[in-house]
């Protein structure tokens, strides 16, 4: 049985008959079992969980207000969808709007592909391709009933959105310029693709609690790879052997950003390539076997490599790599190593440096990048927010083909280069990518800012990263000229929200979206991440410092900067000017843009960038302010804050338990101001604040996240139980990433609370009351 | 298509649903991409043109292609740049009742609806003026409709006679878009000047005499006057005369 998209009931013909032939007969059948649960699921006869799992795994996400309300800014309306009761996964409705990821291994693209891409971004999607921060190219506002015609001319030239998303290996990355670096190890891209081929689809990799993502890095100095936020990440190294050189990797796991983060830890130092597979093998049998399936906030594998250690984890591994029965995919690849390679389309020609206007020249300054291969190099095209039209894709696929065939690949940048560039083509193509509005210079520089979707269409949005970023972008790219040479190397990253998908933990200027109730009013903010590192593969994460207001971030931007061009010390990285300045001083330049104006003295606080309704959260109402109660919350919410920055402190200086304790002291004295809206007379006793709190809010589900369910609460729940064994740096800084996210988690309760009618009680503190809708 | 050897594909236009209009804006100086945000959020709101409109995509940052988008069910409203002429497309997207022909005049009414709606918009800075004697036609279905002429051929009676009813019987040229990898795409241009408001009352009137039933029905953007029109005589010309 197979289903009835729009093109089926309308038309003479299908593309599934216009493609037959053309597509991977196993990927063909994939995508019609995906078109008969389709229907099955338009039919009632397919569990909506089971659906929406299943459409997980073929990449098809859902998309911001797919349950089918918004605040159109004037309060939460109703979107009624066509959709009859019908639903595509829990609280998603059918007809709703949606987002397809497409898997890109490594970044590789050829030309046809590339003309593919932007026929599906105009047909189905909004005539746009927004390259992500893992290397693939997401559509959105695709409607369900288009994705398998979609699949189909994707695997008719060779991708597949197989696991895309859901519980499952997700797209493995690898450096963009791997096989033309001046200094990398050796070429990664093999290995990459093999990984992906032999992971794809595996039995071994279907029964996962949570995501696993895997990473290749030809080097351990550049950022490319970023090895260290990976489930499983391989930098490749040498060694010698009884005289000759052999290729292994270095390899690491349980990395990964997200609300948590985790930078991986090393496995083993040298892993020969031929074991690169059956280890991989190995720890998805462990991380299905063995790894969180229920509380998916603690089912990623970096919790199961915390909660097991990391020598028990390994000894795990190997146990199970022994068990594991022979598969000649392991290694067949490797016999045609030493003839891979990317053949370049023209012979290398060195570049006249003469030759160019002036505007080739500022481009070539950052864009270019001179390959280990004389006579060449790559071009990096530099995308705003990460977005091309369509029509600007195939274009560019005209101009890859005439200047470099199928050697192009996308970045975790968001951007797309062009690998095999003769030199002295620069120029030309340089006119060629002006043509198409491509030519922006800056690329890998402050102004080339990476965000993630945010609220613009993410379900788990909270504050506009890529409004945000859209200005800073405009405000730093006006500014190019003038910018001190050490600002311009910077690098911003925004997420929405503390997920992380924007990267924000790893770079220099970091930046996730929250929300703070002012006034009776709901006021978008950043949090601002400092410390982070880019190089050697995400090296070091940042921690948040404090939430500003979004409106004043370019001021933000600035102070920090105009600083570190102050006070620089000789040719100091920002991360080690962060360090030596220390939190404590670049927060306190921060603590005026702290503040918010009333709204009626200035409204455009309370509005989020590129958005003009009135800010809100979860696109549930705002109402009216709860009274001096919520100003007893937000005087312990303040106290909250300045016990977790504290705690940074103390974890810089290397004193674990009193960071550990601050930490916990943060989360203790949120809970006790959530508590004094019901009861006022709390103690400070640790366990009468847990039970009370655990009573009051957590049973109840009051303090319960939309989207994490209970998830914060149990930070608090965890640390709590532990009592006073010792903390360790590890144990610390994952304490004070939680201690944030349950401030995070309290400041949204409030705000809910808040939202609400209260009446008085005995108590002396409000009681709420059903909010009538 | 990509692979070699003769395309398989057919055109059967009859059937073709995913159709997008787009009339371009006379002096594009007058409009900033990022104005037009806050008056699609406030279209959201009173629900000011057809479709269940959903939320606004600002892609304000890009050089073409869609800047602005009220996002719909049925189809989006863009405020485009694709070309790199600023003008008003409605790219539908889901199906519309009755023939070809029906379809078109339908989908244009929503879209001059639409545009009415930007040049009578106070808030807009400057006076926004939308070319009624040029109309780009795509069609954003390559199964359907590929780029090639046999499309034109079997896409063209209804062309014209939409084309011609706006233009009262003037002839239109037609320019088709030339890459065969595009989407199958008409530009019409016919000589003379036409306002938004001459064209729209002529497709109104067509409507109503195609669908007398309807004739009591307003077709008239809510809570406004439609304009008196202030276009220059349009000569009638045979139509079908275009080129491509």
């Amino acid at each position: 049985m197979r289903g009835e998209n729009l093109e089926k009931r309308m038309a003479s013909q299908t593309w599934d008959e216009v493609l037959s032939g053309q597509m991977d007969s196993d990927w063909a059948d994939e995508i019609n079992q995906f078109e008969s649960q389709l229907e099955l699921r338009k039919q009632g006869k397919l569990e909506e969980k089971v659906f929406a799992e299943t459409r997980l795994r073929r990449g098809a996400y859902g998309q911001r207000y797919d349950n089918g309300q918004r605040n159109d800014g004037t309060g939460v309306k109703m979107l009624p969808f066509p959709s009859n009761g019908r639903t595509k996964g829990p609280d998603t409705v059918w007809d709703a709007p949606g987002m397809q990821r497409i898997k890109i291994p490594f970044g590789g693209l050829t030309a046809d592909q590339m003309d593919t891409l932007a026929d599906l971004s105009e047909e189905y999607s909004d005539g746009v391709c927004h390259i992500t921060t893992r290397q693939d190219v997401q559509l959105h506002y695709i409607h369900i009933d288009d994705t398998p015609s979609l699949m189909r001319r994707l695997a008719a030239v060779g991708i597949t959105t197989r696991e895309a998303c859901g519980n499952s290996v997700r797209n493995v990355t690898a450096c963009p310029i791997a096989g033309v670096c001046r200094d990398e190890t050796f070429d990664v891209t093999p290995h990459a693709e093999a990984s992906m081929r032999f992971l794809l689809g595996h039995p071994d990799v279907q029964d996962f609690g949570r995501k696993f993502k895997v990473a290749f890095s030809g080097c351990r100095q550049h950022a490319c790879g970023l090895v260290t936020m990976h489930d499983f990440g391989a930098i490749a190294v040498t060694r010698e052997v009884d005289g000759v050189e052999q290729r292994g990797f270095e390899v690491y796991v349980g990395g990964g950003l997200g609300a948590v983060p985790h930078q991986a830890r090393l496995f083993e130092s040298f892993m020969t390539e031929d074991e690169i597979l059956p280890t991989l093998q190995a720890i998805a049998r462990v991380f299905a076997r063995l790894g969180e399936k229920r509380n998916r906030a603690r089912a990623r594998i970096k919790f199961l490599v915390a909660q097991l250690g990391l020598d028990e984890f390994r000894r795990l591994v190997r146990e199970e790599r022994a068990t594991l029965a022979h598969d000649d995919r392991w290694t067949a690849y490797l016999d045609g190593l030493p003839a891979y390679g990317e053949q370049p389309l023209k012979p290398g020609h060195p570049l006249d440096e003469a030759s160019g206007s002036p505007a080739f020249k500022a481009w070539a300054r950052t864009n270019v990048y001179r390959q280990r291969q004389p006579g060449y190099a790559v071009a990096t095209v530099s995308l705003p927010l990460g977005d091309l039209s369509g029509w600007q894709l195939r274009r560019l696929a005209d101009v890859a083909r005439r200047f470099v065939g199928d050697t192009v690949r996308t970045t975790v940048e968001q951007n797309i280069v062009l690998r095999w560039v003769r030199e002295s083509d620069l120029p030309a193509l340089h006119r060629e990518l002006e043509a198409i509005e491509l030519a922006r210079p800056g690329a890998g520089s402050i102004a080339d800012i990476t965000a993630c979707p945010g609220t613009d269409t993410c379900k788990l949005g909270i504050a506009s990263s890529r409004g945000l970023a859209a200005e800073l972008e405009r405000r730093l790219g006006e500014q190019m000229e003038t910018l001190d040479e050490a600002v311009k190397q910077l690098r911003i990253k925004i997420s929405g929200c503390f997920n992380s998908c924007g990267q924000h933990h790893i770079c220099d200027l970091g930046f996730y979206g929250v929300s703070r109730h002012v006034g009776g009013h709901i006021v978008p903010h950043f949090q601002v991440v400092l410390g982070g590192k880019w190089v050697d593969n995400a090296g070091a994460y940042g921690l948040a410092i404090g939430a500003v207001p979004a409106k004043n971030i370019p001021e933000v931007v600035r102070r920090i900067t105009d600083r570190f061009v102050r006070d620089r010390q000789g040719a100091e990285t920002f991360y080690d000017f962060t360090t030596r300045v220390g939190k404590r001083a670049l927060r306190a330049m921060l603590e005026e843009l702290t503040r918010v104006p009333p709204h009626e003295e200035n409204p455009d606080y309370y509005r989020d960038w590129g958005d003009p309704r009135e800010f809100g959260i979860g696109d549930m109402g705002v109402g009216e302010c709860a009274g001096q109660v919520v100003s007893l919350t937000e005087f312990d919410l303040v106290g909250a804050e300045s016990q977790v920055f504290e705690a940074q402190l103390q974890l810089e200086a290397d004193a674990f338990a009193q960071a550990d304790a601050l930490a916990y002291g943060a989360m203790l004295q949120a809970a006790k101001g959530l508590i004094k809206t019901e009861f006022i007379d709390i103690s400070d006793d640790p366990d009468q604040i847990v039970t009370e709190f655990r009573t009051r809010f957590f049973d109840t589900q009051i303090f319960f996240d939309k989207f994490a369910g209970g998830k914060f609460a149990q930070y608090l729940f965890r640390r709590h139980a532990r009592g006073t064994r010792p903390a360790d740096r590890d144990t610390a800084r994952q304490l004070i990433e939680e201690a944030q996210l349950f401030l995070e988690a309290t400041h949204a309760c409030q705000a809910r609370l808040a939202s609400q009618p209260v009446i008085p009680s005995a108590s002396g503190a409000g009681a709420r009351q059903e909010t009538v809708t | 298509m990509t692979a070699g050897g003769a395309d398989p594909r057919t055109p059967d236009v009859a059937n073709l649903q995913r159709i997008a209009l787009k009339i371009f804006l006379d002096d594009e100086s007058v409009l900033e991409p990022s104005d037009v945000i806050p008056v699609f959020h406030r279209w959201i709101q009173t629900q000011a043109v057809d479709g269940l409109l959903i939320d606004v995509a600002d892609y304000s940052h890009m050089a073409t292609g869609p800047c602005v988008l009220l996002v719909a069910h049925e189809g989006h409203y863009v405020l485009d740049r694709a070309g790199g002429r600023l003008g008003l497309q409605y790219a539908r997207r889901q199906p519309l009742d009755g023939a070809l022909p029906d379809r078109l005049v339908a989908l244009g009414r929503i879209l001059l609806r639409a545009g009415q709606l930007l040049e009578t918009d106070t808030s807009l800075p400057g006076p926004v003026r939308f070319r009624g004697h040029e109309i780009e036609c795509i069609a954003n279905d390559r199964l359907l409709a590929p780029n090639r002429a046999e499309t034109l051929t079997a896409f063209r009676p209804a062309l014209d006679g939409f084309l011609t009813t706006l233009s009262a019987g003037a002839s239109w040229t037609l320019t088709r878009e030339a890459d065969p990898r595009a989407r199958f795409g008409v530009l019409a241009h016919t000589p003379g000047v036409a306002t938004l408001d001459t064209i729209a009352a002529r497709l109104r009137q067509r409507h109503a005499s195609d669908h007398p039933d309807d004739g009591r029905r307003s077709s008239a953007p809510p809570g406004r006057a439609t304009r008196a029109e202030a276009s220059a005589p349009v000569s009638p010309a045979p139509a079908g005369s275009g080129s491509e």
